[in-house]
């Protein structure tokens, strides 16, 4: 039931993507909270999503969420669950993504979406938790 | 890591690398296929957002017509006699615009009503404002973006009008209430009867309900009585306006 809520958001906010990368948040919210297998794959289905709705590169984004992705799932097991460690960790994943997607291949890209979507990530994987697993964070 | 997350990286990873370095014309050819099927959700949600925004667009539109068509109609019907009132212009070419209420006054709740159209939507100050053919007041001041509407609502607001039954004319007044002032002791009007705007002002065309005679009062005076009036709408229960201009 929560991988279904997972796809229904990911397809829900893709349209206003363009505004908070909700869909980097969910990566990373994913990333942090469920299983190795589903969170690569889910990282790659999200990839997709965003190579076919924001074409840049086809197959990009896919790949750059696959090795962001992975990177992640190794240092998860390091790092505590705090709202500094959080933020911290989500800025540098979203700023390599930003980096690796848009800045090396000279795309123009909105500096709102970049700051909206690191003010609101902390919240956004609070309600997350909240809304999957009735707690504002897990340890 | 187990061996079957490898797997799926390794798969996944292959999958990606070989998009990437596919040239353009099969990258286009393959993500048009895969958008069909995976984008198809996100294109149902925005096709019925879009519906959703049409069919609004053709309300609006249709309220308009309505509006327009009501007010007309009222003129019709003055032409053919079924009201006494003196022949005036037919306005059959009414522009309408609609404009949503985004504030009113706190300190006169009924009195004022903010809008947001302005100069720039081509408003002048005193534009009548209606909902369907009732009366709801004329603007007061505008800015570029914003309006403010005095509505009948409010204390001094006077319009010239008509008794649609008889065609009695006199003034309508917002006092403590919406009076129907300078009518004559013998003059018949009742309980129920209609008023309307009766044209003579260069600000309303004639036609537009503003309410119903709900009290006829005598009082000392030798030569008029009270006659009260119910607005034909009520302001406070309004989400957006209609603007003659």
């Amino acid at each position: 039931m929560r991988f279904f809520l997972y796809f229904i958001l990911s397809y829900f906010c893709l349209p206003f993507n363009s505004t908070i990368d909700f869909i980097s948040i969910l990566v990373y919210f994913i990333i942090l909270n469920e299983d190795e297998r589903f969170s690569i794959i889910f990282a790659f289905f999200a990839g997709l999503l965003l190579d076919l709705y924001y074409p840049v590169s086809f197959g990009l984004n896919m790949l750059i969420f696959l090795i962001l992705g992975q990177i992640l799932i190794f240092l998860k097991k390091y790092f505590v669950r705090e709202p500094l460690t959080l933020i911290f960790i989500f800025t540098t994943f979203y700023l390599l993504r930003i980096f690796l997607v848009y800045v090396i291949n000279g795309v123009a890209f909105n500096i709102t979406t970049l700051i909206s979507t690191i003010i609101f990530s902390l919240p956004i994987v609070y309600i997350l938790n909240k809304i999957c697993f009735s707690v504002w964070m897990r340890n | 890591m187990s061996r079957i997350q490898i797997f799926i990286f390794v798969i996944l990873f292959a999958i990606s690398l070989v998009f990437i370095i596919l040239n353009q014309n099969a990258d286009f050819y393959i993500s048009t296929n895969i958008s069909e099927v995976v984008l198809f959700p996100v294109r149902f949600i925005s096709n019925y957002f879009q519906y959703l925004n049409i069919s609004q667009k053709k309300i609006d539109e249709l309220e308009i017509e309505l509006s327009r068509l009501q007010i007309e109609n009222q003129n019709l019907k003055d032409t053919l006699g079924f009201l006494s009132l003196p022949d005036t212009i037919l306005r059959t070419n009414l522009k309408l615009l609609k404009a949503n209420i985004i504030g009113r006054d706190p300190a006169n709740f009924n009195g004022f009503l903010y809008i947001d159209k302005g100069k720039s939507d081509s408003l002048n100050i005193n534009n009548p404002v209606i909902m369907q053919d009732k009366l709801i007041g004329r603007i007061k001041s505008l800015s570029d973006k914003t309006g403010i509407i005095e509505t009948l609502e409010n204390r001094g607001f006077a319009i010239s009008a008509v008794d649609a039954r008889t065609g009695i004319y006199g003034i309508v007044k917002k006092n403590n209430q919406s009076m129907f002032e300078y009518i004559k002791l013998d003059d018949e009007i009742n309980q129920g009867d209609s008023i309307f705007t009766s044209g003579l002002s260069e600000i309303f065309p004639k036609g537009i309900l503003i309410g119903m005679v709900t009290e006829i009062k005598y009082k000392d005076d030798l030569f008029f009585k009270e006659v009260i009036i119910t607005p034909a709408i009520k302001i406070n229960q309004l989400n957006y306006v209609y603007i003659i201009y």
